[in-house]
């Protein structure tokens, strides 16, 4: 492979590393827990902004761009302070976003936090140098590693790859907990999780505080290889297209999900670019959107479910405990379910 | 149940596949005819990384109406080294840095031949500059960000004004015309943003005032009270950046708030024709050419043998630009002429190393375009191209030019104001000297 | 002081052409019991036919009534299309707003993949400029204010005075109810979907014609500001729509003209959210248990 190649291959894996984590993160929020982040990508954006600020140092008095803070922290500090002002965000999001609303208003709420946080950054131009962004953003461990610059980017896809299991362990963990099911009962019937003890709103916070996390962790993964991150990256568009990517993947499903991160922002996006078709160019990225929206509706249509829809999860009873029945492997099924609504308690 | 589920996932990814395979395909069928060295060599490509999508998505279409006329003369006087086609790819950044970073290492990977690099513009400059410059291929950027201002990387080239400079060209005007209380409303865009910060410095070191100062929302559907925040400051003159849209807004009702308009001087997006398309029926032609002047980096009077040529031409690609509305008015727009130069001295640069390898040529770009003793300046591709085989030494003046870089490969600061007249077209109201740039700056 | 008068007038404006789009999209919540976020697509869809026509000649007050038809068509059009469909389906309401929102890009997108990214602009004359007092106001905007006036108080007559009104008010508080009493609420609903539509393209044209130019991505930032003036009102309020467009409109412009105008939408979206977080049922809902038009928005 010629090292253009290379570069693009090498880029294009980290760039569906990082929607993976990002469609997980969202997935435990709205595939788990039922809330509808339309602010998702918000905090991306906040992940990538406090790695950017917190790698660049101190914004130069004569320098081409102004922002606050700013400090030179060796590699693991940036992403971890991104991840722990992701979950801080994420939590003052919810105390105001997680009250008892329909879905749908508190998806408008949500919805207009995205679009106030790109309010703020645009026009607030001493806070993160406004609509240019920030740019030259250093790439973790370059001078500890000293590669060359092809070599680096493989290094980053192996970073990558270790930061997607990472993620796909922490969620996997998590749906699989008592606290998954709490939360997926939550999401089916609210008031009847609420009536056999659940915290709904306590729930709710964990999957956005989590998934918060994870969605800044992801952005604090993809900005050094951007190397610069303006308000146009972050628009509330990009959070429909993670949203197609879960509904055509199947909610709730991990690996589901995963493969909606690999169909839609993977394939369908990235892979029309091949499509050079110069009498419009700009006809393109329209007839992307028209095919995002068409996608959506037959998906919600034909098979809400999505790909591989979510798993009906089994909880195993002894024998002894099961009533008898003339059809055992029936009345399991729903012992099964009623048990899992009520959960074990955590 | 699990394997129909399995059987399901199989056809997206049969069209996930055949998708590639279309890429892989396009993408060999050009490689192959790389290979093949009879008579025709393999076609040159010029790359335009620009947004053609997004709110910015006017950039494209008219970066797309100077490349197609430049290779359509290069074509015709016979090509580049045996090279009888020179192709212009498009390749969408979408207007942020995030997209245009796998956009541009796709064409990176999948452009053969690929021998310069038209763009990028402010949108996602800062994140793929040092991406195109490591792949060792001239660029030509439209990008104004202060960052590029004093840059050493042989292959960048940027034969647009700086931004900093736009902003120290509108103070020095603003100054020369009398005004003391001048206005600072300017977009939320990058690109008008980076006029802001020198205009401010300059235009008070020279003695006037900002008495108000705002940034606007673009796009929004009444700016009332901007305006009416702006008139109660009382100036004299607004200085100005706005995109066509924001602009006839504005302008309108300040038109309606204060009973006619106040005088305005613009940057370079003031005088483009989208701007005149929008504003013109918003706030009355007449009224447009009598009280907006902005100013232009220098342009040499339309007319002459490098226009003649570069006009039909021009005129001919306009038909079949699409994205912008009314194309062929572009013609003599400053940015334009400036695209198709970029381009055409990017062609004699190769004939002039009598390579296509950038490595080997990139250097003979800024040899063509500064001036040097016995040089022979030369307006166009067929009459550079000829003055090359005849080995003398040129200097390539094109539609826009001259060209005279500093060591930093910018501009010299030599701008000029213009107006518009009620029909649409530009009229040259004054210059700007680089002493009153200097002075703006240093003053 | 005098910009804080001036903005008042501003502000009356703004809340015009808001009221025109509010109650017809509150009117579409009560009915359907659903967020219809096509509605600023629809708005500007209606605005661009009026270009069209606007552009043949015709004066633009004439295009008017273009406008509500396209309105009014192609929402009916639309409900009986697609939302519909969904709603029987018992589609849940976020997955509705995903329907909404994802109809709204097909039919922005295919318009600018047909007609490109370019400004259009209405070619009508604004009139001079009155000065009523401190408010400083165009004669256009004068006919937009009585415009707006006019339909609300249509509005407000066909609702409480003729007997479509009370049936469509019937099956905003309780179709189940409606049909018992003999209402045929599919009919209702379809007429409903087809006036909130002719209100959809005259507010589009409205908005239009203050913005001056416009291109395919105008409606989709107003929308959000259209929900924050019928949240502030109560949904399904027409009401409370037109309470809401008044303090959102003059909320904005004045807290614009007095502070910073960087935080104009910013206005609009906080009052959305205070709302939300104090009365959640809206400003000009009643305490008692069931009032026509109430819309649930609490719960899951």
């Amino acid at each position: 492979m010629s090292s253009a190649m290379q570069f693009y291959v090498s880029v294009i894996l980290i760039y569906l590393g990082i929607d993976l984590i990002a469609c997980w993160g969202l997935n435990l929020q709205y595939g788990v827990a039922g809330v509808v982040n339309l602010a998702f990508i918000a905090f991306q954006a906040v992940g990538a902004y406090t790695a950017a600020i917190l790698s660049m140092g101190p914004a130069q008095p004569q320098g081409y761009q102004t922002y606050f803070i700013g400090a030179s922290l060796p590699f693991p500090v940036p992403i971890i302070c991104a991840v722990l002002v992701g979950g801080v965000l994420s939590g003052l999001v919810g105390l105001v976003a997680l009250r008892r609303l329909r879905s749908d208003l508190q998806a408008i709420v949500l919805l207009v936090f995205s679009l106030v946080a790109t309010d703020i950054a645009t026009n607030q131009v001493g806070f993160l140098n406004g609509s240019a962004g920030l740019s030259q953003i250093p790439l973790p461990l370059e001078s500890l590693l000293n590669l060359t610059p092809l070599d680096y980017q493989w290094f980053y896809v192996g970073f990558t790859a270790v930061a997607c299991l990472l993620a796909f362990w922490v969620v996997r963990r998590l749906t699989g907990s008592p606290l998954g099911r709490a939360m997926r009962s939550v999401r089916d019937n609210e008031y009847a999780a609420a009536a056999l003890g659940r915290n709904v709103f306590a729930m709710r916070m964990r999957a956005l505080i989590v998934g918060g996390m994870i969605a800044a962790f992801s952005g604090a993964l993809l900005v050094p290889i951007v190397g610069a991150w303006a308000p146009s990256s972050w628009l509330y568009g990009e959070t429909l297209v993670l949203f197609a990517a879960l509904l055509l993947g199947g909610r709730g499903n991990n690996l589901g999900v995963a493969l909606g991160a690999v169909l839609v922002p993977g394939l369908f996006l990235e892979g029309t670019s091949f499509i050079h078709y110069t009498a419009r160019p700009g006809f393109i990225d329209a007839v992307q959107w028209i095919v995002i929206g068409l996608l959506m509706l037959l998906v919600l249509w034909f098979r809400p479910q999505g790909l591989l829809p979510e798993r009906p999860r089994r909880v195993d009873l002894a024998p002894s405990l099961l009533p008898p029945s003339r059809w055992p492997w029936l009345a399991r099924n729903r012992l099964a379910e009623r048990s899992e609504l009520a959960g074990r308690p955590e | 149940m699990r394997s129909i589920e399995a059987r399901r996932v199989y056809w997206p990814a049969i069209i996930g596949v055949l998708a590639l395979g279309l890429g892989a395909c396009s993408s060999s069928a050009s490689s192959s005819s790389a290979q093949n060295q009879s008579q025709d060599k393999s076609p040159l490509n010029v790359a335009i990384v620009e947004p053609f999508s997004g709110p910015d998505a006017a950039f494209g279409p008219i970066t797309s109406l100077g490349c197609f006329p430049a290779v359509a003369l290069i074509q015709q006087a016979g090509g580049v080294l045996g090279h009888k086609t020179i192709n212009c790819q498009t390749i969408d950044t979408r207007g942020d840095p995030a997209d245009a970073v796998p956009a541009v290492r796709q064409m990176l990977t999948t452009t053969s031949d690929l021998v310069g690099i038209i763009g990028p513009s402010s949108d996602e400059s800062a994140a793929t500059v040092p991406i195109m410059e490591q792949a060792d291929i001239p660029l030509f950027t439209n990008s104004g960000a202060r960052e590029f201002d004093q840059t050493t990387n042989p292959y960048f080239h940027r034969l647009f004004a700086a931004d900093d400079e736009a902003g120290y060209a509108m103070a020095a005007w603003g100054h020369a015309m009398g005004y003391t209380k001048a206005a600072a409303i300017f977009g939320n865009d990058v690109g008008s943003q980076g006029n802001v910060p020198t205009l401010l410095k300059a235009f008070k070191s020279l003695g006037g005032t900002i008495v108000s100062n705002e940034t606007v929302t673009l796009d929004e559907s009444s700016y009332q009270s901007e305006v009416s925040r702006m008139l109660a400051s009382h100036p004299q003159v607004i200085f100005e950046e706005m995109d066509p849209q924001t602009a006839a807004t504005f302008l309108s009702e300040l038109q309606q708030l204060n009973g006619s308009l106040i005088p305005v001087i613009g940057a370079d997006t003031t005088l483009q024709p989208t701007w005149f398309q929008a504003v013109g029926p918003a706030i009355g032609k007449s009224a447009l050419s009598k009280y907006v002047t902005a100013e232009v980096q220098f342009t040499p009077p339309s007319g002459g043998a490098a226009y003649n040529a570069y006009k039909p031409a021009m005129l001919a690609v306009a038909k079949t630009v699409k994205g912008i509305s009314d194309p062929a008015s572009f013609v003599t727009s400053p940015a334009v002429e400036t695209i198709y130069d970029q381009v055409t001295v990017l062609a004699l640069a190769m004939i002039a190393a009598q390579s296509t390898d950038p490595k080997v040529f990139d250097p003979y770009i800024d040899k063509l375009l500064r001036p040097s003793a016995g040089a022979v300046k030369v307006g166009t591709f067929a009459a550079g191209k000829t003055a090359l085989e005849q080995h003398k030494t040129i200097q390539y003046v094109g539609v826009q030019g001259p060209y005279d870089l500093n060591t930093y490969n910018n501009l010299p600061p030599d701008f000029q104001v213009d107006s518009w007249t009620s029909s649409g077209a530009l009229h040259l109201v004054g210059s700007i000297t680089p002493a009153q740039i200097n002075a703006a700056a240093h003053g | 002081m005098q910009l804080f008068l001036e903005s008042i007038g501003f502000g009356i404006v703004t809340a015009s052409v808001l009221a025109i789009a509010g109650v017809g999209f509150t009117i579409q919540v009560g009915i359907a019991n659903m967020f219809n976020l096509t509605y600023g697509t629809v708005m500007i869809i209606a605005a661009f036919v009026a270009y069209g026509c606007n552009a043949a000649g015709v004066s633009i007050w004439v295009c008017l009534p273009v406008a509500a038809v396209t309105g009014g068509v192609l929402t009916a059009l639309l409900h009986r299309g697609v939302f519909r469909p969904f709603l029987r389906r018992g589609t849940s309401p976020f997955a509705m707003v995903i329907v909404t929102v994802a109809t709204g890009f097909v039919l922005q997108y295919t318009l600018q993949a047909i007609w490109g990214s370019n400004y259009y602009t209405y070619r009508f004359s604004r009139g001079t400029t009155h000065h009523l007092g401190p408010l400083l106001l165009t004669t256009a905007q004068l006919w937009i204010i009585a415009l707006a006036v006019l339909l609300l108080l249509a509005m407000h007559l066909l609702l409480s005075q003729t007997k479509l009104g009370k049936a469509m008010r019937a099956t905003a508080a309780d179709p189940d109810l409606a049909r018992a009493c003999g209402i045929q609420t599919d009919r209702i609903a379809a007429v409903a979907w087809t006036l909130t539509g002719a209100l959809c393209g005259l507010g589009g044209v409205a908005l239009v014609m203050s913005t001056a130019t416009f291109d395919f991505t105008t409606g989709a930032s107003f929308m959000i500001v259209v929900v924050a003036a019928a949240v502030l009102g109560g949904v399904g309020r027409p009401s409370g729509a037109m309470v809401g467009a008044l303090i959102v409109g003059l909320g904005s412009e004045i807290v614009a003209a007095v502070l910073s105008p960087d935080y104009k939408d910013v206005v609009a979206f906080g009052l959305l959210i205070v709302t939300l977080l104090v009365r959640p049922q809206g400003l000009l809902a009643g305490r008692g248990a069931a009032t026509a038009g109430q819309v649930e928005v609490l719960g899951s």
